[in-house]
């Protein structure tokens, strides 16, 4: 009796332990979970455009967000493709220059120039130095036009929204500017192969002038505004960084891949029109963040002045279009490429002609093509509150990468 | 850097020329365009900027361009190439350059030229379930607004007059 009742406790004891144990078990567990680090979260799909206010254009992009962090990205590009490089098939080279207008809508000086330049290599015509040096001053007036559209928004995205203003007053102030020298304000069609299509108006230069020496002093205060910020910095400040050998993989070019601390300026590397003049230096930054990106625009903002002081200095008199201008343009078979540093990197055209009056093959080189294809490289791995504004300083124009 | 300004190592002793429209320029056959490709990110061709097809009756011809930003001369360089429009294949450029990846699916879209070994050889601006190559000589299309004589005549007739017939 004795020894089975013994057993029986045993058995008792045994089981009330393992109840015990398995408690305790249940109790680490729970404890474990109530720990933050152990969260477990699951990766979520956000859909991202293509109709979006923040998205610059029509851009579509899959975002996989593991809690707060974008894992990956995944772009979808093409919702603006309007088959232009097929249209140049059709076109004689002279009907193609209003189609580039429509390319980088926010700088279409630079289009009309980086297209004409090409005909112009292809077909052996030498462009007067007055038209040279309008190009140079128009084109420099667009790269700040469209400068000060990219700090107004990329305040408008961290919710800065007063600089807006003010830099839209300046704005105002060149499309007033290239309203007298041509008629239009956004889609000027002002190059032309050979030169431009008319000369300065009267007291033109110096309404410029007195532009640039105001933009001078006020640019200043524009940066104390926005660039100064408190709230501002914080929030660009280490965002959305990339280095410079992950910039040049990805192939960006212009500010975002000077903000990295590479001089690629083509303005400098391969001098074109009249460049070689003017003193000025190429804009560098080293951190290659949001921030970074901002304000190498402002800097270059200040360069762009330098360049046009002189420019309006040393402007001659003189044709604005070549003595014989064929009414026909009809380059001698061959391929030419061209370039010029754009507001937002490297713009290219490559032209293969077969001898008729119009291009057998033209293809554009898009700076925001390149720039938006290391995009995920920057966004991976930062807040999901980020990357829209890594994209806005990315400062992509969907007809140009989308052509 | 091998080499600098004696001529580039690359495989069959291909010379680099220089171009009036375009610069310096390397044609290689489509075999050796991956081994010549490497050759020039050796010499330090750190920057893929764009591939363009060239549409002809027989061929498409490639043109690349690649940059350096660590060279002291020739900066600037054009790779040549052309595959048979019967087996349009050629190597990706895309281990050795990561921003080749969206040109090369670019001129898959429009050309239909394949990209061996490429990470993610789909569409990028057509949509996925398009039929055709636009940007080649030979694409017709039922929206197409040019009409035939449109593209024939030499001098540009019908210039605004009325196409809708």
């Amino acid at each position: 009796m004795g020894q089975e009742m013994s057993k029986i406790e045993e058995a008792k004891n045994l089981t009330q332990n393992q109840i015990l144990e398995e408690l305790e078990e249940q109790l680490r567990v729970e404890e474990i979970e109530e720990q933050p680090d152990a969260i477990k979260t699951e990766e979520m799909v956000i859909n991202f455009g293509p109709q979006h206010p923040s998205a610059h254009g029509v851009f579509r992009a899959l975002f996989h967000v593991n809690g707060e962090i974008v894992t990956k990205i995944e772009p979808m590009i093409g919702y603006l493709h309007r088959c232009f490089e097929k249209i140049a098939e059709n076109r004689t080279y002279a009907q193609f220059v209003p189609f580039t207008d429509r390319m980088d809508y926010v700088s279409s000086m630079h289009n009309n120039w980086a297209y004409v330049m090409t005909v112009e290599k292809l077909a052996g015509i030498q462009v007067p130095e007055r038209a040279e040096y309008i190009r140079v001053i128009v084109g420099e007036l667009q790269r700040i036009a469209s400068h000060l559209l990219f700090l107004s928004t990329a305040g408008l995205e961290a919710g800065a929204v007063s600089p807006l203003q003010y830099y839209f007053d300046e704005r105002e102030r060149i499309l007033n500017l290239f309203e007298k020298v041509c008629g239009a304000r956004l889609t000027y069609n002002y190059i032309k192969i050979g030169g431009v299509r008319a000369d300065l108006p009267d007291g033109w230069l110096e309404e410029a002038l007195s532009f640039v020496n105001r933009l001078k002093k006020t640019i200043v205060d524009y940066d104390k505004l926005l660039l100064g910020n408190y709230i501002f910095k914080k929030r660009m400040k280490g965002a959305g960084k990339i280095s410079a050998e992950i910039a040049l993989a990805q192939g960006l070019t212009g500010p975002p891949l000077r903000s990295t601390g590479v001089a690629y300026d083509v303005r400098k590397s391969d001098p074109y029109s009249v460049y070689p003049r003017f003193d000025f230096e190429v804009a560098v930054r080293f951190q290659g963040d949001n921030y970074d990106r901002v304000v190498i625009r402002s800097e270059e903002i200040k360069q762009s002045l330098r360049i046009i002081e002189q420019a309006i200095e040393q402007i001659p008199d003189g044709r604005i279009l070549p003595m014989s201008l064929p009414k026909d343009i009809k380059p001698p078979v061959g391929e030419a490429f061209g370039h010029i540093e754009s507001s937002r990197g490297d713009l290219g055209y490559f032209i293969v002609s077969d001898g008729s009056l119009k291009p057998y093959r033209l293809k554009i080189q898009g700076p925001s093509f390149a720039n938006l294809q290391g995009f995920p490289a920057m966004a991976e791995g930062s807040y999901f509150a980020d990357v829209v504004l890594t994209l806005g300083t990315l400062d992509p124009v969907f007809g140009e990468v989308d052509r | 850097m091998s080499g600098e300004g004696h001529g580039e190592r690359v495989p069959g002793q291909i010379k680099i020329v220089q171009e009036a429209g375009l610069g310096y320029t390397l044609t290689v056959k489509r075999e050796d365009l991956f081994k010549a490709a490497l050759g020039l990110k050796e010499a330090g061709f750190d920057m893929f900027m764009f591939v363009s097809g060239v549409d002809y009756p027989d061929t498409i011809k490639l043109r690349y361009r690649l940059y350096s930003t660590k060279r002291k001369n020739k900066l600037n360089i054009f790779l040549k190439t052309e595959v048979p429009k019967s087996d349009p294949v050629v190597d990706s450029l895309t281990p050795i350059w990561p921003s080749a990846n969206w040109h090369e699916r670019e001129t898959y879209d429009l050309f239909g030229v394949k990209f061996r070994g490429h990470p993610d050889m789909r569409r990028i601006f057509m949509p996925d379930d398009f039929v055709g190559h636009p940007l080649r000589k030979d694409y017709k299309d039922d929206h197409m607004l040019v009409k035939e004589e449109f593209i024939q005549g030499t001098v540009i007739k019908g210039y605004g007059e009325d196409n809708s017939k």
